[in-house]
């Protein structure tokens, strides 16, 4: 079976991108293979300029430019760990340091996603969602990486706690100046976080380009179902 | 630690072992005889006899003194081979559960070897090759005890490995290696300890076991198996010999495996919450004297089909904390359609279900208010009442459609079970109205699905069946809960469309929850915001939405984008306690 099937797709650095699909579109495989998760069975993946093969060579110098986050904000948190251990290993297999200079650092990230200081000190699931979809986050800004992936990281996540990680990402983005490919179904957010969007279905891409090109004037009619379907569920009134 | 020693039969194996175990550890400290030492006028001596508290054995050997020492030696010997067992079963089972491919093939498949010979067979087999002996024993019973290690960790090595921390832990930058032993380990640790504290029992039997047979410890050294041995011979005459030993071994084989059964209980995270009573049939109302104001004097109300009053209910055993649902009062017409909506944690789910009292009890306990509907007191009826009401008069449409359906019955069956258990109705008329239904829900080919199994339908496809199976007895009253949350977007259009046009054409009420306040706009009148178990407001759809007036109805809608709006909208910011409430 294929996942996708003859993906093109070009990322400016420093901009936001959306790839908008539903279940089966092949979105998440094409995020795992963007971090290096998977392998394409065929095809390449440049990064920089350099195929991502050669770029893996060295897992841990790749993993600094990077990053993902999961959609299971609590899965991807080793339960048995504290956070701030889970944060502090990341920073020191990755970059190295000296244990003063990796807690500095990591407590300065954690301030910058809005946790707690006496949150670094739990386990995982002392954790509310929200809390949890933060620590993700903060671990993927530690190294400064230049890519970070999200795989519908506000997905499972209650309305309001959405909301607030959502605007969290958007001042995490002009302060931290990292480029943002950003999974989800859901063309509203889209439309809230990024430059530009990539409407996948069945492994195909749809259709591409500035999300104010696409959105206002969709070319394909996939991509205009979904934008009703959209407005169809939303409480907006036509402002 | 604590809730090891919570537990009363933990307690109670702690205690036999440590009765046991204390006194075999000072054995060469205590001022009891030589195990070894014979002396041949005293032999048998009955228990209670001058000097020898338990007698002696046929060569007059003292039965306290060669009972503790050779509990002492039963007990290095199966405590060896646990952790022999262990320490081997437990890497075969890392590995194999963790590199896969031919490790796991190469690993497991000389595990099945291992198990292909009957067990005892196998372990007298090693000590027919390798001699008698308690060092051979020992070998052998860890060895024919290695598979059984080895499959449970695999097992749980393969569940942790599949987790989404270990690919974290791959984009931390670990090795492989690191990975398995400091990600994937500690997570295994709970079951190696489970293995090994159940196995430690059977380790004790099987050394007996050998020893028994000649084939463990050699006289003159004794260990429990070979003193029952010795007093097999003069059983009849004088039963205390071998009495004894037999007694000690049964003593502290249950006080191991009591411990071994608590510690499960306590470090298996599927238990952790205890293994709780089965809930019974409905929740239990549990109303004080002090009833609701207004909730008792009046009947039901013209023309409200639902009649929910003060309803307060509480998942705590006492009156601390907030209720799950506090005071919640609303009225539904009899072809109304009313939203319920709120976060996780509102009470909106735990409001539906009560309505016909489907809330687990134990912990669930009603303690306040009046629920009607139609001509039912819901909260005072009956059994067969409610049996009657739910199914029939009300029936439930859930948000994951594989869980509400049986994976192995293909759903046309599931449809036609639903009809027949509430009516005397033929199969073959069963299966034209199931047909019928399935035709209504608009399902592209009934004819197949109703031959279909649920895992061959699409997740649309599986919604549209539950709710063929919620319509199958022409209900009064549905209730969605998030019914297309797990869908995608424009499936659970169609969904919701379906919804509208169903609740048209058949005239029932319907009651649609969800967390989303622009899904339940597209199919009900009324809609209700509920927050941490109360109502903040109700209205009409339109009126809420175009003039919330509540701060956190104004909040939700805020907080959810808007397509169209782009990067103007500011999501709003969260209420202070609200907040809070995000905290775990």
């Amino acid at each position: 079976m294929q996942a996708l099937d003859g993906v093109d797709l070009t990322l400016r650095e420093g901009r936001a991108l959306g790839i908008v699909g539903e279940s089966g579109s092949g979105k998440s495989t094409l995020a795992r293979i963007l971090v290096g998760l998977e392998e394409p069975s065929s095809g390449t993946v440049l990064f920089q300029g350099k195929p991502l093969v050669e770029a893996l060579r060295a897992r841990s110098a790749f993993h600094r430019e990077v990053q993902f986050v999961f959609q299971n904000s609590l899965g991807a948190l080793n339960p048995r760990k504290r956070i701030g251990s889970i944060l502090h290993t990341h920073l020191q297999i990755l970059e190295g340091g000296t244990a003063t200079e990796v807690k500095a650092r990591v407590r300065e990230v954690a301030e910058a996603v809005d946790l707690p200081e006496d949150l670094l000190e739990r386990f995982p699931h002392a954790l509310s969602g929200g809390q949890a979809q933060r620590v993700n986050l903060a671990r993927a800004l530690l190294t400064h990486p230049r890519v970070i992936v999200m795989d519908e990281p506000v997905a499972a996540l209650d309305v309001s706690v959405q909301a607030r990680v959502l605007r969290l990402l958007r001042r995490l983005a002009e302060t931290f100046t990292f480029t943002l490919v950003f999974i989800t179904h859901d063309l509203a957010v889209v439309d809230y976080l990024c430059d530009e969007v990539c409407v996948m279905r069945e492994g195909k891409v749809v259709e591409s380009g500035s999300t104010a090109d696409v959105l206002t004037r969709p070319h394909e009619a996939y991509t205009r179902a979904l934008m009703d379907a959209s407005r169809a569920t939303s409480h907006g009134m036509p402002s | 630690m604590s809730r090891f020693l919570r537990n009363p039969s933990a307690l109670v194996g702690l205690v036999i072992v440590l009765l046991l175990v204390v006194p075999a550890l000072c054995a060469p400290l205590l001022p009891i005889a030589d195990p070894n030492e014979a002396n041949l006028t005293n032999r048998l001596a009955p228990p209670g006899s001058d000097g020898h508290l338990l007698g002696t054995d046929s060569l007059g050997r003292d039965i306290l003194s060669r009972l503790l020492h050779g509990l002492r030696l039963s007990l290095a010997v199966a405590i060896s081979a646990t952790v022999v067992a262990g320490f081997a079963g437990s890497l075969i089972g890392l590995l194999a559960g963790f590199y896969r491919r031919w490790v796991d093939t190469l690993l497991m498949r000389s595990m099945d070897m291992l198990l292909a010979f009957p067990y005892l067979i196998l372990a007298l087999a090693i000590v027919a090759v390798l001699g008698p002996g308690l060092l051979n024993a020992l070998l052998a019973i860890a060895v024919v005890n290695i598979p059984f290690f080895a499959r449970n960790v695999r097992g749980a090595t393969l569940l942790w490995t599949r987790s989404a921390f270990v690919e974290a832990a791959v984009l931390s930058g670990r090795k492989r290696p690191a990975i398995l032993l400091a990600e994937v380990l500690p997570n295994v640790v709970p079951t190696i300890i489970i293995a090994l504290s159940t196995t430690l029992g059977w380790m004790i039997l099987e050394t007996a076991g050998l020893s028994f047979l000649g084939l463990g410890a050699q006289p003159p050294t004794a260990d429990l198996g070979a003193m029952l041995a010795e007093g097999r011979t003069v059983m009849l005459v004088h039963p205390h010999v071998g009495l004894l030993p037999g007694v000690v071994i049964l003593i502290l084989v249950v006080g191991l495996n009591l411990m071994g059964d608590a510690l499960r209980d306590v470090l298996d995270p599927r238990l952790s919450q205890g293994v709780s009573a089965a809930p019974g049939a409905a929740t239990v109302v549990e109303r004080g004297g002090a009833r609701a104001a207004g909730a008792e004097n009046a009947g039901p109300v013209e023309d409200s089909f639902v009649d929910v009053r003060n309803l307060t209910l509480s998942f705590s055993a006492e009156a601390e904390g907030a209720p799950a649902v506090q005071d919640v009062s609303f009225r539904l017409g009899r072809a109304e359609a009313l939203g319920i909506v709120g976060e996780s944690g509102s009470g909106k789910s735990v409001t539906a279900l009560a309505l016909s009292r489907l809330v687990p009890s134990p912990p669930a306990r009603i303690l306040r208010g009046e629920v009607r509907i139609g001509d039912t007191d819901v909260l005072r009826a009956s059994p067969s009442a409610l049996r009657q009401l739910r199914g029939r008069r009300v029936s439930y449409i859930f948000q994951n459609p594989w869980d509400s359906l049986h994976p192995m019955i293909r759903v046309g069956e599931q449809v036609m079970e639903s009809l027949r258990l509430h009516g005397p109705v033929s199969r073959a008329a069963a299966r034209r109205r199931a047909r019928e239904l399935f035709e209504q829900v608009a399902l592209p080919d009934a004819e197949a699905a109703l031959r279909a199994y649920p895992h061959q339908l699409s997740g649309g496809q599986c919604q549209r069946v539950g709710i063929a199976m919620a319509l199958a007895n022409q209900p009064e009253l549905l209730i969605a809960d998030e019914p297309t949350t797990a869908l995608d977007v424009t499936v659970q259009k169609q969904v919701l469309d379906l919804l509208r046009q169903i609740r048209e054409e058949h005239g029932l009420a319907l009651i649609f929850i969800s967390h989303d306040l622009g899904v339940v706009q597209a199919v009900v009148d009324r809609v209700m915001v509920m927050r941490r178990g109360m109502v903040v407001e109700e209205g009409p759809t339109a009126a809420v939405l175009s003039n919330p007036r509540h701060a956190y109805t104004q909040q939700l809608m805020a907080a959810s984008p808007v397509l169209g709006r782009g990067r103007k909208q500011d999501l709003g910011e969260a209420p202070a306690d609200a907040r809070g409430g995000e905290g775990a």
